[in-house]
């Protein structure tokens, strides 16, 4: 196995400019609570409908620190970037330097001044009305995804791929240890390669649509009577799981086969060129559901295979998204530990080919399907519900499908079908949630 | 050498579970359907009072019972499933998985007629939908041999020149409940006779040494896999017949190979035949040896591969050569067998008479009379007598 350097990620400060109201000075003022000069300011410039906060981004590369002649910043490895007042000589320097108005002279004091992110619990941020100034804890985001790239060089999937980019998430948390499972599809191109040329460095089965779980469960059930803990997952696409082999996938989460199966959804046969599948979104156009005259792409809502699987009262099941890969990370922990049964994680992978979307769309719309609801995100254990990521307030339906082809020729009729349909799935997991709520966590639940 | 043996009465089923017990399975899957359903309940009984240290798994249908068989296989253990009929059907896709990626599993199939029409009555119509699925296929004819082909099956498959999936079949109901005196072997004799093959010997899946399993490959390099399956099977002829008589050392009993014959050597005429129903021709070539014909059989214990240099040997300057099938081969209007053997006898050079007789099928009954009719009529075609290349016994 190749070794692997992790990025270093700092939890940071956002601003997002756009939320931020003429006239709104909350931030100042809090940060005056705290300092004797605010080190935050915000700049109004109404002829270009610009109202913001300005505050110190800590600079992977400071040029305030490369400006200064004494040494007073320094960049930590925290990442933020620190000035010591006592041998700051108050030239302006800095000041001059940052061209993001980050850092600023002191009158009073006659030394420079700046964010210092209140260690970490800035006391702007948590007086801002709007969510446009955000402490975002990021420094811990790449802890889950600790192994190895699975993937030897070179993989021949269209460039964007989200469903790569799941493989890729999943075995950096799952680790080498395994035995990956694909069927015919875009990911057996993942799994298994081409010829004599292998794709991933892990031992890997090319199963049939028919079969994947159930290849699985000889896999498994030999490895475990031979003294090993490798565990074994399958990648395997929504005409494999939704569809042709969705039998096999209920035996073995009734059997309660010790495997982890996940489902990457990128609604269709796209390896076949694009034909519908059951999890197709409502309303979609595939090769299989064209739009014309007679038809307005495909009629049926999709089949909510998560909730089937949940329905086994399957050990552990649960919804992700490429989009949001803390979430997936934790769910994957959670699947791989569990010890009694079938783990089952359905993860939204758009593919933008297939729906007709830019090439470096995939994250964004899966991204707006989690916010419009579209693709709500939870997690059951035994059958027991729970939202992980709630959406109180939904973006209007519009933005989501506004990204891709395949929607595109539904009219406001249509699009009211679709938001019935997409309103109804994320009310059913609600009822669930409410109905059979999530027991109370083992000592593996952390959140 | 015979070994020390318990002899005891039970039918093809309970043979079959005897035969798995023996041959120490890591893993048992199983989907019901008649007629072999009583051998997995026998496996599971045996599992339950301790008597099979095996995963068993009760799969939701046959492509997944021989799936499982497949994955426990192909991580390194042994396994074993059974079915019958549209169970053999709807495992299809499994089916040619296990052949084309190699894996040496074993599956008994009680045979059965192929619906529709409706039946669950016994043929010999399903082992015949799947000849061309790369599998070996031996045909039995009595408990015993069921018992003891199963013992022969692993030996053949996990063998590293063949590493084949076997087949063991034999006829659902004149066999699978059909009761028997049979001998058990030793646990001891036949541990040493499964020796030379086992876990550990080939590749497996592990995480310590990754490989594919199921490599999506195009042209040369498939070509050189089906090359390969073609040599492997060919190979297995030479390797039955061996085993045959390692098998005699060590348990007493010998089976011919893959070819077994009765009363052949001296006989103008040549019955061919497959499964149980050869023994009612054995009497049935007997009341007419009475009546001064001249009639032998050849009984097929190998169907895939093909015993052909064995038969084209067996046939050659016999006078006619009659077939008995329990099966249809359609598109050629006559039994699958007759194709097969009308096929060897073409390395003979000269035309032998040759005539099919197509009967059994979904339960009909083939009586003694019937088979003395049939070995009649391939001595008058020996004689120059024309008529029909196909004959319905049941029809008649």
């Amino acid at each position: 196995m190749a070794t692997l350097t992790l990025p270093v990620l700092h939890d940071t400060l956002t601003t997002e400019w756009g939320a931020c109201p003429p006239g709104c000075r909350a931030c100042v003022d809090a940060c005056a609570d705290h300092r004797a000069v605010p080190r935050i300011a915000t700049l109004d410039l109404p002829r270009v409908s610009f109202h913001g906060a300005v505050v110190c981004g800590q600079c992977g590369e400071p040029a305030c620190r490369d400006a200064c002649p004494t040494g007073a910043i320094t960049r930590e490895e925290t990442g933020v970037v620190r000035l010591d007042e006592g041998r700051c000589v108050g030239c302006g320097a800095c000041a001059v330097a940052c061209a993001w108005g980050g850092i600023t002279l002191d009158p009073q004091s006659g030394r420079a001044a700046k964010c210092d992110t209140c260690a970490g619990r800035p006391a702007c941020a948590a007086a801002c009305p709007t969510g446009t100034l955000r402490w975002v804890e990021t420094s811990g985001l790449l802890r889950h995804f600790g192994h190895p790239d699975p993937f030897t060089k070179g993989v021949s999937l269209c460039p964007g791929c989200a469903a790569e980019l799941g493989f890729r998430m999943a075995f950096r948390v799952i680790g080498p240890d395994a035995v990956v499972f694909a069927a015919p599809g875009c990911a057996c191109m993942l799994a298994c390669g081409l010829g004599t040329a292998a794709t991933t460095r892990l031992p890997s089965v090319m199963s049939l649509m028919t079969n994947v779980p159930s290849l699985m469960t000889g896999v498994a059930r030999q490895l475990k009577r031979s003294g090993a803990r490798t565990r074994c997952v399958a990648f395997a696409g929504d005409g494999t799981t939704a569809d042709v082999g969705f039998q096999p996938l209920s035996g073995a989460a009734e059997r309660g086969e010790h495997i982890v199966y996940i489902c990457y959804d990128n609604e269709g046969y796209m390896n076949t060129g694009v034909q519908r599948s059951s999890t197709t979104l409502q309303g979609a156009r595939t090769m299989t559901t064209p739009v014309g005259p007679g038809r307005a792409g495909k009629p049926q809502a999709p089949k909510d295979v998560a909730v089937l699987m949940a329905m086994h009262a399957t050990a552990y099941v649960a919804t992700a998204s490429v989009s949001h890969p803390e979430d997936f990370a934790i769910k994957l922990q959670r699947a791989l530990a569990v010890e009694d049964g079938l783990a089952y994680i359905h993860l939204y992978a758009p593919c933008h080919v297939g729906w007709q979307a830019p090439m470096d769309s995939a994250l964004e719309i899966a991204r707006l399907a989690v916010e419009t609801r579209v693709f709500p995100l939870w997690e059951a254990r035994r059958g027991r519900f729970r939202l992980t990521h709630p959406i109180p307030r939904p973006r209007p339906l519009e933005d989501f499908a506004g990204l891709m082809g395949r929607l595109r020729h539904l009219g406001p009729a249509g699009l009211e079908t679709l938001a019935r349909t997409v309103e109804e799935r994320y009310r059913r997991v609600e009822a669930l949630c409410s109905a059979l709520p999530w027991e109370a966590p083992g000592a593996d639940d952390e959140q | 050498m015979t070994t020390a043996t318990d002899l005891r009465v039970m039918d093809g089923n309970k043979a079959a579970a005897m035969g798995v017990l023996l041959c120490r399975p890591d893993l048992v899957a199983s989907y019901p359907i008649s007629p072999q359903t009583p051998l997995l309940e026998a496996l599971y009984r045996a599992s339950a009072e301790g008597r099979l240290d095996a995963e068993t798994v009760e799969v939701e249908g046959e492509n997944s019972a021989l799936s499982a068989a497949i994955g426990a296989v192909a991580a390194g253990g042994r396994a074993f499933t059974a079915t019958s009929s549209m169970g053999l059907m709807f495992m299809y896709d499994a089916y040619l998985f296990a052949s084309g990626q190699r894996v040496p599993v074993v599956m008994t199939v009680a045979t059965r007629e192929q619906t529709a029409p409706h039946t669950v009555s016994s043929g010999q119509q399903d082992i015949m939908m799947v000849k061309e699925g790369g599998w070996i296929q031996i045909v039995t004819e009595s408990c015993q041999e069921i018992l003891d082909s199963i013992l022969v099956a692993y030996r053949l498959a996990e063998d590293p020149r063949i590493q084949l999936p076997v087949n063991v079949a034999y006829d659902g109901y004149y066999l699978s409940h059909l009761s028997e005196a049979v001998r058990v072997p030793e646990q001891a004799a036949v541990d040493r006779f499964l020796a030379p093959v086992g876990q550990g010997k080939r590749p497996v899946l592990s995480a310590a040494a990754p490989l594919t399993f199921g490599a999506f490959i195009t042209g040369d390099l498939y070509t050189e896999y089906r090359y390969k399956h073609c040599q492997a099977m060919q190979s297995a002829l030479d390797l039955v017949d061996a085993l045959d008589g390692e098998f005699l050392a060590a348990f007493g009993r010998e089976y011919g190979g893959s070819v077994e014959t009765y009363r052949a050597e001296d006989a103008e005429i040549l019955i061919v035949g497959m499964g149980s129903h050869c023994g009612t021709l054995q009497v049935a070539v007997d009341a007419l040896r009475a009546q001064g014909v001249s009639a032998g059989v050849a009984r097929l214990r190998m169907f895939r591969p093909f015993p052909r240099a064995r038969l084209a040997a067996l046939m050659r300057g016999r006078k006619a050569v009659g077939v008995l099938d329990r099966s249809v081969c359609f598109g050629w209007g006559s039994g699958h067998l007759f194709v097969d053997v009308k096929a060897a006898a073409a390395d003979l050079g000269g035309a032998i008479p040759m005539v099919n007789f197509i009967g059994g099928l979904a339960g009909a009954d083939l009586r003694r009379e019937m088979l003395e009719r049939a070995v009649r009529v391939t001595a008058a075609r020996a004689r120059g007598d024309q008529g029909p290349e196909v004959v319905w016994l049941n029809l008649e």
